[in-house]
């Protein structure tokens, strides 16, 4: 399997002459398998550029399979400007998760995005044939592929997806924040009736957690969210549904990854930022016993394969 | 025989004794669902007051709508796995449906549109307390005044679901009103039944009065609660939000809004805020059918 980043940013597009070396665009990733057909990982804006390459290179496009990890912005914003969904005879199957309570469905949000407030052109005049399904935690194959998602720790429904083809396995966790103990309370403050209520919620905590680390063991390339470092996260974003570096060096030896490319980057940080991030990471690494030429950060155009 | 009203029939007697007693978070729940940070161990506490809630939210959770591989047996397990958010929807939305059901065999009235009337005239008269600078404090009295000032129609439900659908029909035929029809079958009104169900449930004076007054708002008590609510219920039916049975719409009680110093600009907004909250709840009314819950 091949995979290309169109886009590594969180949050929000940043361009500008800081963010040249990493990229500007929000997060969109292509995989491709031994089939034609084409696996599109979100709809940041970085699909943009993706969906102008696949026009350029394709005289006929393959069949798009679009999965969306979850519909915040940074993960469907580029779908408007995605050039196959105004071409006639193109299919793009487009799956993902919907945010429970709302009464909404995946075709409603990108409706949404899509009337006439936000963008000239509707979801429905789009010539492309385009179908929409809602996911939950399931298995299902493209092209060869097998495809597993488990839900992440997000402010809404998110999933991680997991690909396997050939014994080699590609995770990418979309947007994920370690679970944690929202009940944790200072030692000696809670009462002996908040213990009996509350005591609980750590091993819920810790087993959530390691099933999120089930779900990633054995990866050969790992894309995983690490929006902030260890100095921001827990302190200053926790609850904000992203992780920090410190995190996903921990999850990388428990899992036994063996390559692990770092994205969401925040738009905050510049490429001398990310560089200086990147050098605190590798020594960090070391210190866990993980070799740090197996862990990169991820650049807008970069192509990987396993 | 002439019916006098201050008399209580004994089956209404009956029915309030029967009564389920009302949630005790209930004067909670617009506190809480009004907080963009709610506290996680706040809202759990909060919903433990009520067992029979906190099992709903537990059973619900668990449901496949929710999709959570793990079965979850706690309160603070649902809160870590889905967020404290997910939770506190759930936990309101239950909590509201659950006091004002007319889920019953034969029901005239179908339980998602009498329910549409009551959370429509809860946030309505949330709004426009607002809008009249009611204290934020009290804005909670409010909008339980609203969800409940129909809860007498529940009880003859209660009691006879044939007879209360005549009391429906002979309303609309004879264009009488829903309170005269209802002294006809069941010797007093939804307004009066629910005044005596309010004060069995020990709830403020004001809810008593808000709720016999909402058809007369009296100018005694918190005067300007019952117009708020006769206001906002009248809104409501007018404006198509649910459905009460009630097929008379009386005028827009023309001397309460002008005391009020309300203008129609101010009504025009509250109804259009309103479909919003009703579509959130209507949606949240399937999934709890679905899943027969």
């Amino acid at each position: 399997m091949k995979l290309r980043f169109w886009g590594t940013r969180g949050s929000i597009p940043s361009p500008g002459p800081s963010t040249v070396k990493y990229g500007g665009n929000t997060a969109c990733l292509q995989l491709t398998g031994e089939n034609s057909e084409c696996i599109i990982l979100d709809a940041g804006t970085g699909i943009r550029l993706l969906g102008l390459a696949l026009m350029e290179t394709h005289k006929s496009l393959p069949p798009i399979h679009l999965l969306i990890t979850h519909t915040h912005w940074d993960h469907i914003q580029g779908f408007p400007f995605f050039v196959p969904c105004y071409i006639a005879g193109a299919k793009i199957a487009v799956k993902g998760p919907v945010h429970f309570q709302e009464g909404k469905t995946l075709q409603s949000i990108f409706d949404v995005q899509m009337q006439y407030d936000f963008f000239p052109v509707s979801n429905a005049q789009l010539k492309a044939d385009i179908s929409y399904e809602t996911l939950d935690e399931t298995l299902f194959e493209i092209g060869g592929i097998q495809v597993n998602t488990r839900f992440s720790n997000h402010p809404i429904r998110s999933l991680a997806y997991r690909f396997e083809e050939n014994g080699k396995t590609v995770v990418y966790t979309g947007d994920h924040e370690p679970y944690y103990n929202l009940f944790e309370t200072k030692e000696g403050s809670g009462s002996e009736d908040d213990d009996l209520l509350f005591g609980s919620a750590g091993s819920t905590v810790d087993s959530a957690n390691d099933r999120f680390v089930d779900f990633i063991r054995g990866a050969d390339l790992l894309v995983i969210d690490c929006q902030y470092t260890p100095d921001e996260y827990p302190a200053l974003r926790r609850g904000f549904g992203h992780s920090s570096w410190d995190y996903c060096l921990d999850w990388m030896k428990a899992s036994e990854t063996q390559k692990m490319v770092l994205t969401h980057h925040d738009p905050t940080r510049t490429d001398e930022a990310l560089d200086r991030m990147y050098d605190d990471i590798c020594m960090a690494a070391k210190e866990k016993g993980l070799d740090p030429e197996r862990i990169i950060l991820a650049r807008e155009g970069q192509e990987i394969s396993v | 025989m002439a019916i006098n009203p201050s008399e209580i029939p004994r089956e209404v007697e009956r029915a309030i004794d029967k009564m389920p007693p009302i949630s005790p978070i209930i004067g909670k729940v617009n506190q809480i669902a009004h907080e963009i940070e709610t506290c996680p161990k706040e809202l759990v506490k909060i919903i433990m007051l009520d067992p029979v809630l906190t099992g709903k939210v537990i059973r619900l959770v668990n449901s496949s709508f929710y999709g959570v591989a793990e079965r979850v047996q706690s309160l603070p397990q649902a809160v870590i796995l889905l967020g404290v958010n997910t939770v506190k929807n759930l936990a309101v939305s239950t909590a509201l449906l659950s006091t004002v059901s007319v889920k019953q065999k034969n029901s005239p009235l179908s339980s998602e549109d009498f329910w549409k009337h009551c959370l429509a005239s809860a946030v309505g008269c949330r709004l426009l307390g607002q809008s009249l600078k009611v204290p934020e404090e009290e804005l909670g009295i409010y909008f339980v005044a609203g969800l409940l000032h129909d809860i007498g129609k529940v009880l003859f439900i209660k009691i006879s679901p044939d007879r209360y659908k005549k009391v429906i029909d002979e309303s609309r035929k004879f264009g009488v009103s829903l309170a005269f029809s209802e002294m006809a079958h069941f010797g007093c009104s939804h307004t009066h039944a629910g005044g005596l169900l309010a004060r069995k449930w020990r709830l403020d004076d004001s809810l008593v009065t808000a709720i016999e007054a909402h058809h007369f708002p009296r100018q005694s008590g918190k005067a300007l609660m019952n117009k708020v609510v006769a206001i906002i219920n009248n809104l409501c039916k007018q404006s198509g939000f649910g459905e009460s049975g009630n097929p008379l719409t009386e005028e827009m009680f023309a001397d309460h809004v002008s005391s009020l110093d309300l203008s129609s600009e101010t009504l025009i907004r509250i109804a259009g805020q309103l479909p919003a909250e009703i579509n959130k709840a209507s949606e949240f009314l399937n999934i709890v059918q679905e899943h027969k819950i």
